[in-house]
């Protein structure tokens, strides 16, 4: 078995979002949640945070959601962390760039907060499965 | 000269000019008729010559005949003169009297020597008679006087030497002879003392009977005529111009040469005997009495000069060599070939004349032609001429004109047209360009013609004919790049393949597509922002207030989601939408079974059922049906039919799907019928419209946004399928999708309640 997903990194610009993102999953999914309002921030934090997965917005402030998965990917710690980005940034071509540049995979705004840590969830399985497939028989 | 090579006649039999084809066929006529009337002139020519040959050969013959018959008569009226004179009453009245005559007293001696003196007076005018006898019966047929003509004089033969003659076949032909009637004997030597005469020559004989004058025969006077002196005298006399025979029945024949005079004798005793050619060879005679034999052709003539015994026949020749005959034949043959000649002549010179007047306005026609084709269109055609060749050129005239006008027509088209427009050779030279394309490439006013059309072009057009434009870029003649789209066909002129090229400036049209994708994208984020904090903010609250408010602020809280669910709703579809515009759905097309897959997306689609207290009833008259479609794609086509008929059906009533062949095997309709209030008449041809709605001010009661139904016909045509509906008002309106099948249907019957 893997390790169970408690550090999510939760990179989101806009105040409400991050609010009710927040909740959904310190309330419904009991994570510890590091979260970042730019793109710095998160970069920044990802070094002494240390999650074990990221949940990015695309748009923001500074930099792009993408331009930070790229930053993470240089940081020799950051090679495997999974990065889901949640963005309303999701037509079928943008989707299919963010798989392109390593997300594994896209949730799309509005979310259901009720739903969501159980998405990040199953997320997190399918990742360590598609990374160790004989983990999950052993 | 492509041009002209092309207008070269096919024809392997007369590969030449139409003026040496006219002179050719002018001179074989001239030939023909010339060999005609020669060859007629000459058949005639020949006859007449052959006729005039014939008469003047029968005239010779005639009068070789007539000489012929005339020194034979002589013989024969000699002989009667002979028989008149008075020795013969003399010697027969002296012989009866025991040798003195009672009528004057001469002594038979007396008589016979007087008979003896007149036979050689008669020697004397007659060369050709060699002898001359007086044979009596008496005796058995012993001659009473004979002179014989010797070299030196004439014999009067001694009565001791007197013979018998009575055996002898002439003497027994004279003494059978009537009163005035005479004969000849046949040809032969004579005899003497019972054998024939040393050296003795051929020799006729005349007779004449001697009566005395009781009546009683007494003897026969016999005149001996050398055959050969006889007929010579008489051949000579005649004097032929022509080659002569003349022969006996015998086959005894002399021939006559008019340069060398007569021959000898041909007697049929000699040694080396020969008959001559026209007898020799056998050949008959021709209805013109002609004989040819080999060069010769000779003329016969028969005469019988003893007409009651018929024992003397003469044959008379006469013979000419063919050339002769035919010469005036020859003559006029020559005259006639001549004149052919200078027929021939005149004619050539006058058919090359024709044919020259003929053919020259063709030859500049053609030169004016060949002026047409390389590019010059002021022609010269000689359209007044009031013949076929004027005809012609009106007629090459009008097509010119009717050329030169179309291909105006399609320059100008060419020239105005705002694509590019290119036509390269299969090389990739540029053969062709209007001015759009030079002013698109920035060329305007420089020469494209030669160019490689690869430098403006990457990949050049022969790579990329077919019936889809492509996007590629394009480089300008100052090295800078713009989008453009190229459609390419292939063309095949004359044998020779071309492409052609339409290339399109689409950077300006790129730019816009980037920005409305931009604005669509912004948009579509900016209103999405917003949606999720409500509906986040209402989902929680919902979940954690849950239990603690009164019924009223949970009704208000659920009111406020509907909102955000319905106005989520419409982003999707607005998304969607815009997706189908810009053609960038991906279709993950599978074989799927309706009859499966429809039960699934109804059961999926039960909480809309229970949002309108309606229920959805599925029903399938096949066991099977395979379609080649996207399920997801099919499933929200088929729920925008669901969400439509539960919409406009009334609480409590059904929704009926229904799965059926429609009547043609390679298709499958899946209906969709609910029980609403139908669809008003002036809607019904806008219901695949995006953004209506039957009852606009009902739209937002409904929570739809309008595009359901639009979406629904995009994907079911995407699938190769057609949608169409029937309604009527107040009972309901039914939806048909027809999809195509790729299996063949199973009709067993199969109901699902």
């Amino acid at each position: 078995m893997h390790e169970d997903l408690k550090r999510i990194l939760y990179l989101e610009d806009v105040e409400e979002i991050a609010e009710i993102g927040l909740m959904a999953l310190e309330d419904m999914g009991a994570f510890l949640v590091k979260h970042c309002a730019t793109g710095q921030e998160a970069i920044d934090a990802f070094t002494t945070f240390k999650p074990q997965l990221c949940l990015f917005d695309v748009m923001l402030p500074d930099i792009s959601g993408l331009d930070v998965l790229k930053a993470i990917r240089a940081m020799p710690e950051g090679r495997n962390v999974p990065v889901v980005f949640m963005t309303a940034k999701a037509q079928s071509h943008e989707q299919e760039l963010y798989r392109e540049c390593g997300a594994i995979d896209v949730i799309v705004k509005p979310f259901n907060p009720l739903r969501l840590s159980d998405e990040v969830k199953a997320l997190w399985a399918q990742h360590n499965e598609s990374q160790n497939p004989t983990a999950l028989s052993a | 000269m492509k041009r002209a090579a092309r207008v070269q006649p096919q024809s392997r039999v007369l590969k030449t000019s139409l003026r040496n084809k006219i002179v050719l066929m002018a001179l074989g006529i001239a030939m023909l008729a010339s060999v005609t009337m020669g060859v007629a002139t000459y058949r005639r020519s020949a006859s007449l010559a052959e006729d005039l040959g014939t008469a003047k050969l029968a005239g010779e013959t005639k009068l070789v005949a007539e000489k012929l018959s005339e020194s034979l008569r002589n013989i024969q009226s000699d002989t009667s003169i002979l028989s008149l004179t008075p020795p013969i009453e003399g010697i027969i009245r002296a012989g009866r009297s025991g040798g003195t005559d009672p009528l004057d007293g001469s002594s038979l001696a007396t008589w016979k020597s007087r008979l003896a003196t007149i036979f050689s007076s008669m020697l004397r005018v007659r060369p050709a008679y060699s002898q001359i006898r007086f044979i009596g019966t008496a005796d058995g047929g012993r001659e009473i006087v004979r002179v014989n003509r010797r070299p030196d004089g004439f014999e009067v033969v001694e009565e001791s030497k007197l013979q018998t003659k009575g055996h002898r076949p002439f003497v027994k032909l004279g003494l059978t002879l009537s009163p005035g009637e005479w004969s000849f004997s046949d040809v032969s030597i004579r005899w003497d003392f019972g054998r024939e005469e040393e050296d003795g020559r051929p020799n006729i004989r005349g007779l004449y009977p001697i009566f005395d004058a009781q009546g009683k025969r007494f003897g026969v006077i016999v005149i001996n005529a050398d055959y050969e002196i006889l007929m010579q005298e008489a051949i000579a006399a005649a004097q032929p111009t022509s080659y002569t025979i003349v022969a006996n029945s015998a086959g005894d024949y002399i021939v006559y040469d008019p340069v060398r005079g007569p021959s000898n004798l041909r007697f049929h005793f000699d040694e080396n005997y020969m008959a001559p050619a026209p007898l020799s060879s056998g050949a008959s005679a021709d209805d013109r009495g002609l004989i040819r034999d080999g060069n010769h052709v000779f003329y016969e003539s028969q005469t019988v000069i003893d007409l009651a015994r018929k024992n003397l026949v003469l044959d008379v020749f006469t013979r000419i060599s063919k050339a002769a005959l035919l010469a005036p034949a020859d003559e006029a043959n020559l005259d006639s070939l001549l004149l052919g000649i200078v027929l021939l002549v005149i004619t050539c010179t006058v058919a090359f004349w024709l044919a020259r007047l003929l053919t020259r306005p063709l030859q500049d026609m053609t030169k004016e032609v060949e002026r047409f084709g390389q590019g010059n269109t002021q022609l010269h055609l000689p359209v007044g001429q009031p013949d076929e060749i004027g005809a012609l050129a009106r007629a090459f005239q009008d097509v010119t004109g009717d050329l030169l006008e179309s291909e105006a027509k399609i320059r100008a088209i060419i020239d105005n047209v705002a694509d590019g427009l290119i036509v390269t050779d299969s090389a990739g030279k540029i053969e062709m360009s209007n001015p759009a394309f030079r002013a698109l490439f920035g060329y305007s006013g420089r020469r494209m013609t030669g160019r490689d059309v690869a430098d403006l072009l990457p990949g050049g057009l022969q790579t990329r004919h077919g019936r889809m434009a492509v996007e590629i870029e394009a480089r300008r003649a100052d090295g800078t790049t713009f989008e453009a789209e190229l459609s390419v066909s292939k063309l095949r002129v004359n044998g020779r393949e071309l492409y052609c090229g339409i290339v399109r400036d689409v950077s300006e049209r790129k730019k816009v597509e980037r920005m409305k994708n931009e604005f669509v994208s912004t948009v579509n984020h900016e209103l999405r922002t917003p949606l999720t904090s409500i509906a986040g903010s209402l989902s929680l609250l919902q979940a954690k207030a849950a239990g603690k408010l009164d019924a009223k602020s949970a009704r208000l809280i659920e009111l406020a989601q509907t909102g955000a669910e319905r106005l989520s709703r419409l982003v999707n579809d607005i998304l969607d939408v815009e997706k189908i515009q810009a053609g960038k759905i991906d279709y993950r097309v599978e074989e799927i079974d309706l009859v499966t897959l429809v039960p699934e997306v109804i059961a999926r689609a039960e909480p809309l059922a229970d949002r309108y207290a309606i229920d959805f009833t599925f029903d399938s008259s096949l066991a099977s049906a395979t379609v080649e479609v996207d399920p997801d794609r099919f499933e929200q086509a088929l729920v925008n039919l669901l969400s439509n008929g539960a919409k406009y059906t009334p609480a409590g009533d059904v929704v009926d799907v229904r799965i059926s062949s429609c009547g043609r095997d390679e298709q499958v309709c899946v209906s969709v019928t609910d029980h609403g209030p139908g669809i008003p008449k002036e809607f019904e041809k806008d219901v695949f419209e995006r953004f209506t709605q039957a009852d606009a001010s009902g739209a937002q009661n409904k929570g739809s946004s309008g595009l359901g139904l639009y979406i629904t016909k995009t994907l079911v045509d995407a699938f190769g399928g057609t949608i169409r509906f029937t309604t009527e008002e107040g009972k309901g309106t039914t939806f048909y999708v027809h999809l195509p099948l790729i299996e063949p249907l199973a009709l067993e019957e199969r109901k699902i309640a």
